[in-house]
């Protein structure tokens, strides 16, 4: 087989599995699709996703349903003001019969993991999942011990109740890839979710043809060989800058945010069938990939998003 | 920004070690002024752009306070127009910020809101115009001097006590000023009569002719003489003749400063005049017109600061806030000069002396040159600062009131005269009467005639004797000295009617600058001869007929500038708006012309210069349909817009040409398949600006239904 045949059967194996992940996961959540494919975005980036939305709106059944098209351990922890670091990353517990030390490992140690409300537990607890998301391990009692190399967290935050909350520090903001807000279906959407229900519908991710996490990280891996022109680097680089120079902003995007917002677009070009990013991929997903990070004067930061995008020029073909 | 704050210091010592350079503050300013222009240019800090502005600020309000034009004032105005420009700019940039989404910039309010800035300004600035007595008293002099009168006069920088008295007594140990009187001295450098001889070459002595006597009684006869009365005379005190014998050669001047008569402080290429003669005879020029004897002008003397200053009477200084605003401060130095004649220019308003405040120094002779009557000459060392007039032109006005149907010139031969008369007419026959009539004449002069004072061709033809001589042989040969070169263009003005007069005095040579004085030496050589014509109302005019020499600078309002070219303006104006206009409607149709002439041309070019020659035409043909696309979007979303309301294939092809793009520019491909080719060509002729408008035009339809 030549390279090109190659070449081929990588990208239609890819465009088979983005496809069945894209039905699957718009089976569950209706009428969002287009919140769904910024969804797919961020997992093929390898980036973590926070949703930032009123309860009800489906956060949690879409954080199953991703782990169930994978065939992916999911777990799940409800943030509370109580909740300690070690629920959340394990412990080591002496065994009196051994008379060992025994690992028991947290929630971290999943493929997916939903953090639900992660706003309502302390900046303690919201820090002991830094490294778990920065780096994919974490360290315990002076062990550092790998998580899945797919390990995905969605963790949601409810916006309106602020009482008790904990608002996420920049540095865990950071480390998101990107920010969400899934909000209310439309009314055929509605009609739609009534229906299912009264139906009594079978979960539609879980049958079928299935998603491994092999190919999870297969399709993560394709991701980082899009091309990137050096146009629309230099376009992105124009775009932080801008992020960095306006006047509406306290705090600009970092490297790490250019980083991301990078990988994101490239998986971004992959859900469009393409093998290289154009700045319509930049664009598409500046919004919840900047929003995340950018701290801003007071304004709201798709406000001055839009503003950035509308005065940095966009690469033309000239 | 180091470099740009210590180039002018750099500079300075450089130009130091070679006789020049400048003083601290002018270094001071110049480095600060560098220095807010880096900022301005290299900084991308909201902070220290801030900072530039502030420097921008006191740098043009400085020079603003400082400076004697008036249009240092524009300057400053222009700088707050840009500053409230900016203001307003900034202030809408954060109302668009806040309201990002959907809201377009706002130009007009930003033009509306600088208008009204503006006028808020002139309407307060008018209303508080010369009321406040401080601001009267600032526009008159604000940083003080020692003794000079603006920034530019290195006089001001002498500082006080050390001035040119004091360099010229140190230097010269018999210097003893103006005050001083040197009946007792005896000189043998040349008088100003010796220098236009040495130059111009002694006059001709004519063979005395003898004639039979008629015998008339003596009070029948009627002396030639009679016309001047000695009084008149000895108000010039000289003849000028023009038919003179070859000059000596001399030797090329080597040292400036030793052998110059005299230095000029200001503006090179000033004619300087020492002598005025308004009649003509054929051979002399001399002063025959004059009457009454000996009214000389008579001189007011006026008290500026602490220094008396002296003008002619019925100048209106008292009228204005300053005498040095909008005029020429400039000064003279005297050394081996030997006439009591000061040469000055044409309008000269005021003149000083240090320490002199009696107004009998100086007289005005009847031709209208400064003089220090009583003496033999102007004393050594003596410094004549002077605030002369720019010559207005704005005067020419009176010239076609003023000037009369002509003259014939009998006092010369019949060749002379007639060839006199055919070149004014070729010259300026056929224009109209006035100003241009003046200047064709001296174009003619200075175009068709060369300038040789050595008269190679005299030699041949000496035949001094006859009348006229000089003249004929100018007016044959076309070439002579500068004195025919003034004389022909005064009997040809007088010819057509205007009333002329020579003048005889110095040239303040460019080529003669003393660049570390920062002054002109007047040399014998520079020596020369123009002429002047009446405008009307005794306001002369000079003007220059001999090429070689720069013509005198004249000035007027850019009102009355306008005025003068207000047809050619207008037709000008006419034919722009009218040209703009036609462009500007027909552009739809000119683009489309230009894309349909320049389309077989497209199969030329490789892939990627066809793609960035449609993205540039489609660019183009959005803007015409009144949908441009701005900076931020990119051209398939911009696109995109019209894809529902084009035609099926066409949008098909335009997604094509957008897909072959991408891959072209972002997907590193090099070479496109022929659908993809032939889908470019497709939108070059099929997206069209009617086709766009048409899709713009159905968009805002559907949006209203």
């Amino acid at each position: 087989m030549s390279a090109i045949e190659e070449q081929i059967s990588i990208s239609s194996n890819c465009k088979h599995s983005i496809d069945l992940l894209r039905l699957r996961l718009n089976q569950v959540l209706l009428g969002k699709a287009d919140r769904m494919e910024l969804v797919i975005a961020c997992l093929l980036a390898g980036g973590h996703l926070l949703l930032d939305d009123l309860p009800g709106l489906g956060k949690t059944t879409l954080a199953k349903a991703i782990a169930r098209c994978f065939g992916a351990k999911f777990a799940r922890i409800q943030c509370t003001p109580d909740l300690l670091p070690t629920d959340v990353t394990g412990f080591n517990m002496f065994n009196q019969k051994t008379r060992e030390f025994e690992f028991h490992p947290g929630p971290v140690f999943s493929d997916i993991l939903l953090a639900d409300e992660i706003n309502r537990t302390t900046p303690r607890t919201q820090s002991a999942m830094f490294e778990a998301m920065a780096e994919r391990q974490v360290t315990i009692d002076g062990e550092s011990r790998p998580l899945s190399p797919v390990f995905f967290v969605i963790a949601t935050q409810n916006p309106i109740e602020s009482h008790g909350a904990y608002p996420l520090p920049e540095a865990q903001l950071d480390r998101f890839a990107m920010k969400l807000e899934i909000g209310y279906p439309d009314r055929a959407a509605q009609l739609a979710i009534l229906n299912q229900v009264e139906l009594q519908r079978h979960d539609t991710t879980a049958g079928g043809e299935s998603l491994s996490l092999t190919k999870l990280r297969e399709l993560q891996s394709h991701v980082q060989e899009i091309r990137v022109a050096p146009a629309v680097q230099e376009y992105l680089v124009d775009l932080c800058e801008a992020t960095r120079t306006h006047e509406s902003v306290t705090l600009g995007l970092s490297p790490r945010g250019m980083l991301i917002w990078q990988r994101v677009a490239r998986a971004w070009a992959l859900l469009q069938n393409r093998d290289f990013v154009i700045p319509d991929d930049i664009q598409a997903v500046a919004k919840p990939v900047v929003g995340v990070r950018l701290i801003t004067r007071g304004l709201p930061a798709s406000n001055v998003i839009e503003s950035i995008l509308k005065e940095v020029e966009a690469p033309s073909y000239r | 920004m180091t470099a740009s704050v210590a180039t002018p210091w750099i500079t300075n010592l450089v130009a130091k070690q070679f006789g020049n350079g400048n003083v601290l503050e002018i270094i001071m300013l110049t480095s600060l002024g560098w220095g807010s222009l880096a900022i301005a240019l290299l900084s991308f800090q909201f902070r220290t752009l801030s900072l530039s502005v502030v420097c921008s600020g006191f740098l043009t309000l400085f020079a603003t306070f400082i400076s004697d034009s008036p249009i240092a004032l524009w300057f400053s105005l222009v700088w707050g127009i840009l500053c409230l420009w900016w203001l307003v700019n900034n202030y809408w940039a954060q109302v668009e910020t806040v309201t990002a989404v959907g809201i377009q910039p706002a130009r007009f309010q930003r033009i509306a809101f600088t208008l009204f800035g503006c006028a808020i300004f002139l309407v307060g600035a008018s209303l508080v115009a010369g009321r406040i007595p401080v601001i009267r008293k600032l526009q008159t002099e604000l940083m003080p001097t020692s003794g000079g009168t603006t920034g530019k006069d290195s006089a001001a920088r002498s500082g006080v006590g050390n001035g040119d008295a004091l360099i010229a007594a140190k230097k010269h140990a018999t210097s003893f000023g103006a005050v001083e009187t040197d009946v007792f001295l005896d000189s043998e450098e040349p008088s100003l009569f010796d220098v236009f001889s040495d130059e111009f070459g002694e006059p001709m002595k004519k063979p005395e002719r003898v004639e039979r006597a008629q015998a008339l009684s003596p009070q029948d006869v009627k002396s030639e003489k009679g016309k001047f009365t000695e009084a008149n005379r000895s108000a010039s005190g000289s003849e000028f003749s023009i038919e003179r014998e070859l000059p000596e050669e001399r030797k090329p001047v080597d040292d400036l400063v030793a052998e110059s008569l005299m230095f000029w402080q200001g503006e090179s290429g000033t004619h300087l005049a020492a002598q005025r003669f308004s009649h003509f005879d054929g051979s002399n020029w001399s002063n025959a017109e004059v009457s009454p004897p000996a009214s000389a002008r008579p001189i007011e003397c006026t008290i500026i600061g602490k220094q008396s200053w002296f003008g002619p009477s019925g100048t209106s200084v008292q009228n204005s806030i300053s005498p040095f605003v909008d005029a020429l401060p400039e000064a003279i130095k005297f050394t081996r000069y030997r006439s009591p004649t000061i040469p000055t220019r044409q309008g000269v308003q005021l003149w000083c002396i240090d320490q002199i405040d009696r107004q009998d120094f100086f007289a005005i002779s009847l031709d209208g040159c400064l003089q220090m009557p009583d003496r033999e000459h102007v004393p050594d060392y003596t410094v004549v600062r002077m605030i002369n007039s720019r010559i207005d032109l704005e005067r020419l006005e009176d010239l076609v009131r003023n000037c009369s149907p002509g003259k014939s010139h009998r006092e010369l031969t019949d060749d002379c005269r007639l060839e006199l008369n055919r070149l004014a007419h070729d010259y300026a026959g056929n224009l109209p009467r006035g100003w241009q009539q003046v200047q064709s004449i001296l174009s003619g002069l200075r175009t068709q005639f060369v300038l040789d004072r050595a008269r190679e061709f005299a030699l041949s033809d000496s035949t001094g004797d006859s009348e006229s001589w000089a003249l004929n042989q100018f007016l044959q040969h076309h070439r002579g000295p500068d004195y025919l070169f003034a004389t022909a263009a005064a009997l040809m003005l007088d010819h057509l009617g205007y009333r002329t007069r020579l003048v005889a005095g110095f040239y303040a040579n460019p080529k003669h600058h003393v660049a570390r004085e920062a002054e002109i030496a007047i040399l014998p050589s520079d020596a020369h001869a123009w002429l002047e014509i009446d405008v009307g109302h005794g306001y002369w005019i000079p003007l220059e007929p001999s090429p070689g020499y720069r013509a005198p600078q004249y000035t007027a309002s850019i009102w009355y500038r306008m005025k003068q070219h207000r047809w050619a303006i207008a037709m000008w104006t006419l034919t722009v708006s009218a040209t703009t206009l036609c462009l500007y409607l027909l552009r739809g149709l000119l683009i489309e012309w230009i894309s349909w002439v320049a389309f077989p041309a497209l199969f030329l070019l490789n892939d990627r210069l066809r793609i960035t020659w449609l993205t540039w035409l489609l660019d183009i043909r959005c803007q015409l349909a009144g949908v441009p696309r701005t900076k931020g979007t990119v051209l398939r979303e911009h696109l995109n817009r019209f894809r529902t309301c084009l035609q099926s294939d066409l949008a098909e092809q335009v997604h094509l040409y957008l897909e072959s793009a991408d891959r072209m520019w972002f997907g590193g491909v090099k070479n496109l398949p022929k659908s993809d080719q032939a889908a470019i060509a497709r939108v070059w002729q099929g997206l069209t600006t009617r086709e766009l408008r048409r899709g713009n035009r159905q968009m805002s339809e559907g949006q209203l239904a």
